[in-house]
């Protein structure tokens, strides 16, 4: 099947791992193509091993996974030429430097493109002849981004690629993915706990927490339809608890986050609702819900 | 598949210095003691040894998780390896032939047909148990590791060395029918190295391959 005619970049049906200590629990998502999902979580809370999942770097107990229209289990080689992938470390050998990348590369993927590979290295102020162990940890990230962009890839797939990385360099990372993005065909999956990153570039947000999704939606849907309210504690009670996702209680009183917005303020017309951040709303369904319940 | 042992060669690039400096330690020793088949083998085993060099440089970097999104499948990771294995081997065999031609014309020694002969079955026979040594010890390094695997890289080193001393002590006592019988086993051995050698090689690296790629298939990243 060809890129243009599937529509979702990857899809995931149930998948379950289960470790010693740790379970991804029937994960279910998927990353339409030409959008960029955000992929949030605290660390541990199971985003790497979902990526990994999906790249088939781990065998999952139970479930599905397709990307790019193929079972994920032993992608063929023309799909995963079409797959940049950006780990947490750059995964590249201490004593190379990006000639020998390079020169790697271009006999592992049939579709290696010098030039681009040349160009986002200017682009990126990377220096070809100097050995990585010499390069920053923002250097090789950006490195990394580089390869995954040098062969005419059509899916990028990023574990925490901006984290650890100045604002200036996330910045500069973050014009990049836009600028790959607007190709209709493109796609972005970027895991990361820096979650104005994600506010500023995804559409879609998929918030994992101890190894289950607890929502994956669209980023304008989620703002629209969560408010917060400040209140009393005793309001708290006239509440219907089928609004709330998360209390917090203060010594002033009460902040409640509730869902279904507009429903809330045709019912509630006594309270202000204010707009909230995915960063609230992530932080409301964690700790809020312990708190309230 | 060539992308992974052009990256190999890169990485022992750094290394290149230092066994210029080893052969020629073993260059002036031997020209000290006037004999250099003894050396010569010793440059097929260090190359050999640069294998687990190779080993030590993946695992550092973390390269197998990364190299399994590129368009590789498991098997040609595996394959690689073996490839480079060979390739090691073998340019550490040509070399020990190189450096004993060149000791014997430096200390003008006259080489017969016969030692010349000898000297291509040393090096064929070294060449031979390291190959035959990492067949062994390969499937081992995908299972666990590099790390772990030095431990059994020793103890099947010692068992090889061990094997080798058994012999060695049964021969050397002499008269027993089980040397005699040994002695005449050997001398088939010699007689049809040129088919045994590579037969038993061959047999062993396509077996050693084939457990190798089969643990990694199920390996986990």
């Amino acid at each position: 099947m060809g890129i243009e005619r599937i529509t979702n970049a990857i899809e995931i049906n149930n998948v379950t791992k289960h470790y010693k200590d740790f379970s991804l629990n029937q994960i279910n998502f998927t990353v339409p193509k030409g959008t960029i999902m955000g992929f949030v979580g605290e660390n541990g809370a199971g985003k790497t091993t979902t990526i990994k999942a999906i790249l088939d770097l781990i065998h999952t107990d139970e479930g599905t996974i397709n990307v790019l229209g193929r079972d994920s289990k032993n992608l063929p080689k023309d799909i995963k030429a079409q797959i940049g992938v950006v780990f947490d470390g750059s995964n590249l050998h201490d004593n190379m430097n990006a000639k020998n990348i390079n020169f790697i590369m271009k006999n592992i993927y049939p579709n290696w493109e010098e030039k681009v590979f040349n160009h986002y290295l200017m682009k990126l102020n990377l220096p070809q002849d100097k050995i990585f162990k010499e390069y920053s940890r923002g250097m090789k990230m950006k490195l990394s981004i580089a390869i995954a962009l040098s062969h005419q890839s059509k899916l990028l797939i990023l574990d925490e690629a901006t984290s650890g990385l100045d604002p200036i360099i996330r910045d500069e990372i973050l014009d990049i993915f836009m600028e790959f993005i607007q190709d209709e065909n493109h796609t972005i999956l970027l895991s990361s706990h820096i979650i104005s990153d994600i506010e500023k570039i995804a559409d879609y947000v998929t918030f994992i927490h101890k190894g289950r999704i607890v929502f994956s939606k669209s980023k304008d849907d989620l703002i629209y339809q969560h408010g917060i309210i400040r209140c009393r504690k005793n309001d708290i009670r006239n509440i219907d608890s089928s609004f709330v996702v998360g209390i917090r209680e203060n010594g002033f009183g009460a902040e409640v986050m509730i869902h279904s917005k507009d429903r809330f303020k045709r019912i509630y017309q006594q309270f202000e609702v204010e707009k909230v951040s995915i960063e609230e709303i992530m932080l409301f369904v964690v700790r809020g819900k312990e708190m309230f319940e | 598949m060539i992308g992974l042992i052009i990256k190999d060669f890169i990485n022992l690039k750094r290394n290149i210095k230092v066994l210029g400096f080893i052969i020629l330690i073993y260059g002036i020793s031997s020209y000290i003691m006037k004999d250099a088949s003894y050396f010569g083998s010793i440059f097929t085993l260090v190359f050999g040894l640069l294998m687990l060099t190779t080993y030590g440089y993946d695992d550092y970097a973390k390269w197998d998780n990364y190299a399994l999104t590129l368009p590789i499948n498991r098997n040609d990771i595996i394959l690689a390896k073996y490839m480079v294995l060979l390739l090691l081997t073998f340019v550490g065999a040509v070399i020990n032939i190189l450096f004993t031609g060149l000791m014997s014309a430096i200390q003008n020694t006259h080489m017969d047909t016969n030692m010349l002969r000898d000297a291509l079955i040393a090096a064929g026979l070294g060449f031979a148990l390291v190959i035959l040594f990492y067949s062994i010890v390969l499937p081992f390094i995908t299972k666990f590791g590099i790390e772990k695997a030095r431990i059994i890289c020793i103890l099947i080193y010692g068992i090889f060395f061990g094997i080798y001393m058994f012999f060695r002590n049964i021969i050397q006592e002499g008269n027993s029918p089980v040397a005699a019988k040994l002695i005449q086993v050997l001398e088939i051995v010699r007689e049809n190295v040129y088919i045994i050698l590579p037969v038993l090689v061959i047999i062993a690296v396509v077996i050693s391959y084939m457990v190798s790629a089969n643990i990694y298939r199920k390996k986990e990243f």
